[in-house]
């Protein structure tokens, strides 16, 4: 960053129209930034800042001067203690050259600069040559700030960075229109080639682009493309835009398709880790998991439990991001890792047929009917008894039997103490 | 006769076969050459116990930090008995379910694939078993059909195997363990494994003690 400071004795008094001498300046310079404090700044960087400084002061009136450095504070030193209409501070010389200047440059408040001179303190030399602890505990605050400024230490940003132009590339159709948005895959591929050569030459990656369709009508239509992780790779980026495209309903003929890198991020790779077995095929599993869930949407699930009493509603299947899902395989094998016999729940409760005979203050199942035969029941465990909802949308009230059928299977079986039906619910396996 | 009078014999066919180790002892014992085919498919009948023991196995191959997925067709897993490391996936429908397991199966970064709750022809068996063999990984399909299945697998749990815990009338209150045979078939190969693993019961969550059934009763 190279800064330009124009300054003037005549502009503190407020009296110049600075805000209109600097729609002036922007004719020259890229960047330009007002203080009310009488000093106007110009962004140099990338410009022959010289000749650009005595480019701006002849487009002012009066006795204006310029500083010019890579430091603020000593461009501003320049351009008010400079002699001649134009000083260059040189670049590792700003300490230096600030360092005869008299402090009062530096505008300390009345107050401040008599406490300076009170111990003799008249050169910006002299602050910086003491020790920080000493000037923030003899001046305070605002002294530990001049001190900085003094040594050529200015933290201020006059200018924010400059954001460039996202990838874009665009075509417009000039002896035709298009009214199949299938068709518009050719053309999209070719812009992606651009965009996706422009993303590889900066080292960035696109989390989401929009596709515009300008259309014949007039107006624009305006799709937003993303995928499950940011990549530069344009084969990706082209199998979901033919799916966009392929789904799309276009209001009228198309004349012109534009496509833009609306976010990006910059490419990074991730630091091997030599005792993770999993990290070699990395990258085929981010691949190809990143295909899966733009084809077939959130497909990884991981169960989030709650408690409520009706197993099937217990469970809730919450997706699945692609950090966690491609993060290295090194969890521990946890503690089902011993194989367990464990309930699996059918889509939802089946009615069945089932004989029963009395059992203490129940009725216990000895057969049932799977669909196709009649199951002999060789040990049923249960009532478990459940009941509740009378404050939800459906009460409930059941019992339960875990039941082992002559085959060998394990089912579990409910009756409804509401309707009076029986359902097989689930199996063990 | 040949497996009586050389039982630690392998068949040359599965000598060089790499394998993805189950973590059960007895069951790796019974595999040719210690674990299931990697490259290849495999088939496991469903029911007695099959899904135990592929989850247990799914299990094992992350904590030896491996990849491990199960493609899930039927969406019967129930969440309390999921173990954490192994990655599930819901196919939203058989087709889709065929296309991801081959996927997964061909980007070589799963040691381990069980695909359950969906029928794949053989066309697609043959889709997969390329796939298999392209990423290396040891592909399980919870199927009776052994069509294109370089191991096929089959357990079975008797009703006799079920050794139940009694409650204070003497009657079958919960099962404690099981006993499952394991049958494992492949070219010049057929042995059995016994396994004894415990059940995981269902809690009922308006039991006064936690694993412990309501039998508070309801208004008949």
């Amino acid at each position: 960053m190279t800064f330009v400071c124009l300054w003037s004795p005549e502009w503190a008094t407020g009296a110049a129209p600075l805000a209109e001498m600097a729609t002036a300046l922007l004719e020259d310079a890229p960047r330009v930034k007002v203080e009310a404090r009488g000093v106007v700044w110009a962004d140099g960087r990338g410009l022959p800042v010289a000749h650009l400084a005595r480019t701006l002061l002849g487009r002012l009136p009066g006795d204006a001067r310029a500083g010019v450095a890579g430091i603020a504070i000593a461009a501003e030193m320049a351009a008010r203690a400079g002699e001649a209409p134009v000083t260059v501070v040189e670049p590792g010389r700003e300490r230096g050259f600030m360092d005869p200047l008299p402090v009062e440059h530096l505008e300390p408040d009345q107050h401040l600069l008599s406490l300076l001179g009170g111990v003799g303190i008249r050169s910006c030399g002299q602050l910086a040559a003491l020790e920080r602890e000493a000037a923030e505990v003899r001046f305070g605050a605002a002294g530990a700030a001049l001190w900085r400024l003094s040594r050529a230490d200015d933290p201020r940003l006059l200018f924010d960075r400059i954001s460039l132009e996202s990838p874009n590339a665009s075509l417009e159709f000039v002896d035709y229109t298009v009214s199949n948005a299938a068709h518009l895959v050719f053309t999209a591929h070719a812009l992606l080639g651009n965009v996706s050569t422009a993303l590889r030459a900066r080292g960035e990656r696109a989390r989401h682009m929009t596709l515009a369709l300008k259309l014949a009508s007039g107006g624009e239509m305006k799709q937003v493309i993303r995928l499950a992780r940011p990549t530069s790779e344009r084969a990706p980026w082209l199998r979901r835009i033919q799916d966009t495209l392929e789904r799309l309903r276009l209001p009228g003929p198309v004349i012109g398709v534009s496509l833009r890198v609306d976010d990006a991020e910059a490419a990074s790779a991730t630091q091997g880790d030599i005792f993770d077995r999993g990290f070699a095929t990395a990258s085929a599993v981010t691949e190809a998991v990143a295909r899966l869930i733009d084809e077939h949407g959130p497909v990884f699930v991981e169960p989030e439990l709650s408690a409520h009493p009706l197993a099937e509603r217990r469970t809730r299947w919450v997706a699945r991001d692609i950090d966690e899902v491609t993060a290295s395989a090194s969890a521990s094998a946890g503690e089902y890792a011993a194989p367990c016999l464990a309930l699996h729940l059918l889509a939802e409760p089946r009615p069945v047929e089932v004989q029963v005979r009395p059992r203490r203050d129940h009725h216990l199942p000895v057969r049932y009917h799977d669909g196709r035969s009649w199951q002999k029941l060789v040990n049923a465990a249960g009532p478990d008894r459940i009941s509740g909802g009378q404050w939800e949308d459906e009460p409930y009230a059941r019992e339960y039997f875990r039941c082992a059928t002559e085959a060998g299977a394990m089912i579990w079986i409910f009756r409804d103490e509401i309707g009076g039906r029986w359902y097989a619910q689930g199996y063990w396996d | 006769m040949l497996e009586q009078r050389f039982p630690g014999a392998v068949p040359a066919a599965q000598r060089a076969v790499p394998v993805a180790r189950t973590g059960l002892g007895a069951l790796d014992g019974a595999l040719p050459g210690g674990g299931l085919p990697r490259g290849k498919v495999s088939t496991w009948a469903p029911g007695g116990g099959a899904t135990a023991i592929l989850r247990a196995a799914c299990a094992s191959m992350v904590g030896s930090g491996e990849r491990a997925v199960w493609v899930d067709g039927r969406r019967g897993v129930v969440g309390e008995s999921w173990p954490s490391g192994p990655l599930l996936l819901h196919a939203p429908n058989p087709k889709a379910g065929l296309g991801c397991t081959e996927e997964l199966a061909r980007s070589g970064g799963f040691a381990l694939l069980v695909l359950s709750g969906i029928r794949a022809d053989e066309t697609e068996r043959v889709r997969l078993s390329r796939a298999a063999s392209e990423g290396g990984s040891a592909l399980v399909l919870l199927s009776g059909d052994g069509f294109m299945a370089g191991l096929r697998l089959a357990s079975r749990i008797s009703v006799d195997d079920y050794c139940w815990r009694p409650d204070p009338f003497g009657s079958p209150a919960e099962v404690d363990h099981l006993e499952i045979s394991v049958r494992a078939k492949a070219l010049g190969w057929n042995r059995e494994a016994q396994l004894t693993i415990p059940m995981r019961g269902h809690d009922i969550r308006l039991s006064l003690e936690p694993g412990m059934g309501d039998r508070r009763g309801t208004t008949r």
